[in-house]
């Protein structure tokens, strides 16, 4: 197995005698785009300052490419951890030009690369202008130009998007990925966006309360995850009493349902998602999906690109969102489940 | 602005250069070589040429250091003078006399002054009883008039200024007061002023209490505090206020009318009274001067305080301070009255315990906080 | 947390505590010679009721001229800061005067303005005026101690600097009008410039002595130079407890504005500098705000001028001759201009420190770096002349000594300045530097330093007009020669301020009055010397 690109084991961070971060254990490979996703105060700040060297672990240990920079006895400062940082304010110097702020990290700043640089987050000929004249998004990718010409080993982004307007945001997080993934380097993203979580990295984890809940790929975070807070960091969910009947079904209000492989061997959660409730016509229910009877609806809230919809079957009440075509016109319709639910310890 | 930002870095640096060139004060070697000396230049404290200088007058290198808690205005002509007269260059560190003599004792064996001059005889006593000034030669200490001659060996006295009663010409000569003690009646109330933190005002309630006991100079200031005595810093601001006519009479020193007179005009309406009555309010107060134990120039300090009692200077203080001079032979100015006339009582002011008695005397008056 | 260090900060730290070490020195040396001295009579003075008194006019004195300090300041920094007043170029410069006027010169305008015979008293005469009220006291202090307005002015205006003109632009367009947007986010972030601000004037005022003495107020002050000027032991030493219990104020005053929220905001952003504020227009108030700017101009700056330009005339009308103290001039602006620039550049290494060090290491600094201002200067000289008469007689009555000890004297009010602004720096600015490979000190230089212009200038500034002031340090500690060594014919060592020192002391006015202007020229000078940033009326 290859050497992490990043390693943190065991590692502790406080801040006098508040926690910020604990138990934390976490490898991320060479290459990969990784997300650390949590609410304000969750402490993925607090471990990205950690990773950059800004913040000291109180206990644990930080590798870089296998160099430990971080642990009780060794501390390595930030300015020989390699390690490019993006700022949600940008943190353009004021007094420098676009090219000066470019070469600040180099070595020996060289006005081709420099220009090289620029080009590359399509702000060529940019370089004279002061910060100051540039636009949001145009800081933000003289930010990631500045962070890249540093020849840095690991990119750190500290929520680089949130201060953009959606569309801006969303070109901008796909100019990025493909800039990162042609340097192949590894970066850490943090955000409280779980769209940007899901799209942005390979893989993510999920932060609350100072602790790393879960990391895994944006479909093992959206389809199994262990715990509450890690299935609502990414979306809506539905939660039903519920147990275990055999290996593929468990019992539920809404009679037996289909198990989800990845299930917990016991427990008294299941978890759907609301666009697997699938409303059909009587005796109509799609190809397989499992029906579930006659549901009323409550509410109905036309939201453009989808349906919401507030439900009542078997005396429970969920929420499911469909298709606007597929939505009831009816006060009741039939419901069916669409793949599996999930078991949750 | 790039070009006005370069002016004033190249106005910085120049400044700088040049501050920097001035201020080694000894590791000056490379600075000094780089300059070029103009013919006329005097040669340098050290340099071999001087010692081929003229052998009749003093070496022209030779300096004297001076510390002063007189004013530069009042004492700078008659150092002139002397520089003038025997090529020696007087250097004078100028300040408030009390941390002068602060910093001479500092400094000790290794101060570089050779003559303090004060305003006061109470510092110079001090100075003695620290056993920081030199003795004397009789002849020296006789050049003075007999009636001013200091007991206490280590300095002599250089001028006199006498106690007065400065009034604002509104008030005719009959209703001034024959003696300080009618100060106490109400009839003065608010119309008085003077300066109790002065050293010649302290010299002047410690001669009342040497001549009356501190019992009665207590009660004397506690009536004329009773009358609400305006009171200010220095002698200047008091005689100033006469003017104005904030109040109608100050107890000062004599000159600083005359000074006032010089910068306000000659119509500035107030006069001194002299009391004449052998009081303490008739005190001659003596600015003095000795010579630093540890100087090395003995010799010329000694011939500065010469100097300073010479015919010339004194005759310098008299005509342009308008101070009393101490020397037999030369007169005060005309408008003055003679100092013998004034009858200043006989009393030694050089004693420290006596200024302590009369601080505290003071303090618990109310005079001073 | 010891071992959240790490080496360089560490050894930062090391070089951080000796400058502070070095600011703390008089303090030092103040405090060993109470403890020597708490078995002798002198110790009677903290049970003395007039202590008591004097504690309380002290205070009075400090917390009043601070509260109406900042109270005229408040609105020259605004109306000079981005707003279409008639002159306010002129008056952004202008106002910042006052504060070369030495307390020695204000005390004597006081008194010839509302004394009795004073100009005001002349006016009046005609009209049966005979005795003028009492101007002498708390009240006449008072006066003479808001010339020190300035030290309120200058922080806050760097602070107007650095403020996000968005946050304005957003109340504007939220819906408030100037004066509510102004009450509502202006006003908030300048709470810390105004507290601090506020704090330095307190500072000055328990601590000066010119106006205290020619105005007969009882300050601590006062009572402290009187009994260091006596011959009496047992009064000098009192002189020791009384100062020590100056400096006990000063600790309650700094920590009294810490508790009232001194806390400098950060900055919302760190891109907040490049950005121009627009003009905010006044409207009605235009004229009345123009007279306002004046009225203090008027009194802050023409009145000194116009009274010893009074003194000038008669002089010259009674025939006298008047001497140009060029040499002085020449001494005063060379001490002022390299001695600003050695204490900035000594303080920024401690405030940086403050702002990019740990919680401890700013508290430190806030503490040490105030409390050493309200010594007087005196307690500060003769402090310093016994220290280095013992232990550094190579430096004694020399230029390094002079700028060593103005270091120390006035450390505390670069550091002030320095500290303030830094406070208002968006962290992520060092941060970035870091990453991209820069050690603190290479961070400080080449980001923190370059962005600080203002901060630097303000403090320049401040510590150019102290150093010019200065009287008790330059009459005692200074040499007796300027350039001896050097100069073939070296002129005595004098500065501006002992020249109207010895003047004021005998009342030659007029041959002060050129001195004085020249000072005010020599501040002015500084004024226009000052590095500063005023690019932003340029386009972006």
């Amino acid at each position: 197995m290859t050497t992490p690109a990043i390693a943190l084991k065991e590692v502790e961070v406080r801040y006098g005698d508040v926690i910020a971060a604990r138990d934390i254990n976490l490898a991320i490979p060479p290459g990969e785009l990784h997300v650390l996703l949590g609410r304000s105060g969750s402490g993925k700040t607090t471990l990205l300052r950690a990773l950059a060297g800004f913040e000291r672990v109180y206990a644990g240990q930080i590798d870089l490419h296998g160099d430990t920079v971080d642990t009780r006895g060794r501390y390595l400062p930030p300015e020989r951890r390699r390690v490019g940082l993006v700022f949600q304010d940008y943190a353009l110097f004021p007094h420098l030009s676009v090219a000066g702020n470019v070469g600040f990290g180099m070595t020996s700043p060289d006005p081709a690369e420099v220009a090289r640089w620029l080009e590359r987050v399509g702000l060529a000929g940019y370089g004279g202008r002061p910060p100051s004249a540039l636009s949001g998004g145009e800081q933000q990718r003289v930010a990631l130009a500045r962070a890249l010409a540093s020849s840095p080993r690991l990119m750190l982004f500290d929520e680089p998007f949130s201060n953009l307007d959606p569309a801006l945001r969303s070109r901008l997080r796909l100019q990025t990925r493909e800039l990162l993934r042609q340097e192949q380097i590894t970066a850490v993203f943090v955000t409280h966006d779980a769209a940007e979580a899901l799209t942005l990295g390979d893989r993510l984890s999920v932060m609350h309360s100072s602790r790393l809940l879960q990391s895994g790929t944006a479909r093992q975070i959206y389809q199994t995850p262990r715990t509450r807070e890690v299935a609502l960091s990414v979306g809506a969910a539905l939660f039903l009493e519920g147990s275990r009947r055999d290996a593929n079904t468990a019992d539920s209000p809404l009679g037996p349902l289909p198990l989800h492989p990845d299930s917990a061997d016991r427990g008294a959660t299941l978890m759907l998602r609301p666009e697997q409730l699938v409303p059909h016509a009587p005796n109509a229910a799609p190809s397989g999906c499992l029906g579930l009877g006659e549901a009323r609806v409550v509410r109905s809230l036309y939201l453009g690109h989808q349906v919401s919809l507030e439900l009542e079957i078997h005396g429970v009440t969920l929420e499911a969102s469909v298709a606007p075509h597929e939505a009831p016109s009816s006060s009741s319709t039939h419901l069916a489940l669409r793949g599996q639910a999930l078991l949750m310890a | 602005m790039p070009h006005t930002r370069t002016l004033r870095a190249s106005l910085l640096v120049a400044a700088l250069a040049a501050f920097v060139g001035a201020a080694c004060d000894n590791g000056g070697t490379t600075t000094t070589a780089d300059t070029p000396r103009s013919a006329s230049d005097k040669p340098k404290a050290g340099d071999p040429k001087a010692k081929a200088g003229d052998e009749a007058k003093p070496a022209a290198d030779e300096t004297l250091t001076v510390y002063s808690g007189r004013k530069e205005n009042l004492v700078k002509p008659v150092f002139d003078m002397f520089e003038a007269e025997t090529g020696v260059k007087v250097r004078v560190k100028y300040g408030e006399t009390q941390p002068l003599a602060t910093a001479l004792i500092k400094e000790g064996e290794r101060t570089e002054a050779d003559v303090f001059v004060a305003q006061d005889a109470s510092t110079l006593g001090f100075l003695v009883s620290k056993d920081q000034l030199a003795d004397l030669p009789e002849d020296l200490r006789n050049r003075v008039v007999d009636d001013f001659r200091v007991k206490a060996n280590g300095w002599v006295p250089i001028t006199g200024r006498a106690r007065v009663l400065a009034y604002n010409t509104k008030l005719k000569p009959e209703e001034l007061p024959k003696s300080v003690d009618e100060l106490t009646d109400p009839k003065w109330k608010g119309r008085i002023g003077w300066p109790p933190e002065n050293a010649s005002y302290k010299s002047f309630v410690s001669a009342m209490v040497k001549l009356r006991g501190a019992e009665k100079t207590e009660a004397w200031l506690k009536g004329v505090q009773a009358n609400a005595p305006k009171t200010y810093p220095k002698n200047t601001p008091a005689v100033r206020a006469v003017g104005k006519g904030e109040i109608d009479v100050a107890l000062v020193n004599h000159y600083y009318l005359y000074r006032l007179k010089a910068e306000l005009g000659d119509d500035f309406p107030v006069k001194n009274h002299y009391f004449k009555d052998g009081s303490s309010a008739a005190l001659v107060n003596i600015s003095g001067a000795g010579i630093v134990k540890a100087s090395k120039k003995q010799e010329l300090a000694l011939k500065f305080l010469r100097f300073l009692l010479s015919d010339k200077a004194q005759q310098h203080f008299a005509e342009t301070n308008y101070e009393f001079p101490l020397v037999p032979g030369v007169k005060a100015k005309l408008d003055l009255p003679p100092i013998e006339e004034i009858k200043p009582p006989k009393v030694d002011l050089t004693a420290l315990d006596d200024l302590e008695a009369t601080e505290k005397l003071l303090r618990s008056a109310g005079v001073l906080p | 947390m010891p071992h959240h260090r790490d080496g360089y900060q560490t050894a930062l730290s090391g070089v951080g505590a000796l400058i502070l070490a070095v600011a703390v020195l008089p303090l030092l040396f103040l405090g060993v010679q109470g403890a020597t001295l708490l078995n002798t009579e002198a110790i009677e003075v903290f049970t003395r009721p007039d202590t008591g008194w004097a504690v309380l006019r002290t205070l009075s004195l400090g917390l009043g001229v601070a509260a109406l300090c900042v109270g005229i300041a408040l609105p020259l920094a605004w109306l000079t800061h981005s707003t279409d007043l008639p002159g306010r170029r002129f008056f952004q410069l202008g106002l910042n005067l006052p504060l070369a006027v030495p307390s020695y010169v204000s005390g004597f305008i006081v008194m010839a303005t509302l004394g009795h015979g004073g100009w005001l008293h002349e006016l009046l005469r005609p009209l049966g005026v005979e005795q003028m009220p009492e101007i002498r006291g708390g009240l006449g202090a008072t006066l003479a101690l808001l010339y020190s307005y300035p030290f309120a002015l200058i922080g806050l205006q760097a602070a107007l600097e650095s403020l996000d003109p968005r946050l304005w632009e957003a109340a504007r367009s939220l819906g408030c009008s100037p004066w509510r947007a102004w009450r509502t986010v202006v006003l908030p972030q300048l709470r810390a410039p105004l507290l601090s601000g506020g704090l330095l004037i307190a500072l000055y005022t328990v601590g000066d002595f010119g106006a205290v003495s020619l105005l007969r107020y009882k300050s601590l002050s006062y009572i402290i130079y009187l009994r260091q000027d006596s011959l009496s032991d047992a009064y000098r030493h009192e002189a020791v407890f009384l100062a020590l219990m100056l400096v006990v104020i000063a600790v309650g005053l700094v920590i009294g504005s810490e508790k009232a929220g001194g806390e400098v905001q950060q900055a919302l952003s760190a891109q907040s500098h490049g950005r121009p504020w627009p003009v905010v227009r006044l409207g009605r108030w235009r004229w009345p705000a123009f007279g306002l700017c004046c009225a203090v101009f008027g009194l802050g700056v023409a009145l000194p001028v116009g009274l010893v330009a009074w003194w000038l005339a008669r002089g010259l009308a009674l025939g006298h001759t008047i001497p140009l103290p060029t040499a002085a001039t020449l001494i005063t602006l060379l001490l002022g201009v390299v001695g600003a620039l050695l204490i900035v550049a000594v303080a920024a290494f401690p405030a940086l420190l403050s702002r990019f060090g740990d919680e401890a290491a700013s508290r430190r600094v806030r503490l040490t770096s105030h409390v050493g201002y309200a010594l007087p200067g005196i307690v500060v000289a003769l402090a310093l002349l016994s220290a280095v008469t013992a232990w550094a007689w190579p430096l004694y009555q020399t230029v390094q000594l002079l700028l060593i000890a103005y270091l120390i004297r006035f450390l505390p009010l670069a550091m002030h300045t320095l500290s303030e602004s830094l406070m208002r720096q968006s962290p992520s600015l060092y941060d970035a530097a870091r990453s991209l490979g820069c050690t603190p000190p290479r961070a400080w230089w080449r980001v923190i330093l370059p962005n600080s212009r203002a901060a630097l200038a303000a403090g320049w500034l401040a510590v150019f007009i102290a150093v010019i002031k200065e009287l008790p340090i330059t009459l005692l500690l200074g040499p007796i020669d300027f350039g001896e060594g050097i100069l073939e014919d070296p002129p005595r060592f004098e500065t501006l301020a002992t020249r109207i020192w010895t003047l004021t002391a005998d009342e030659y006015f007029s041959e002060v009055a050129p001195v004085v202007l020249l000072l005010l020229a020599t501040a002015t000078v500084g004024l226009l010397l000052r590095p500063d940033t005023q690019h932003r009326r340029g386009a972006p």
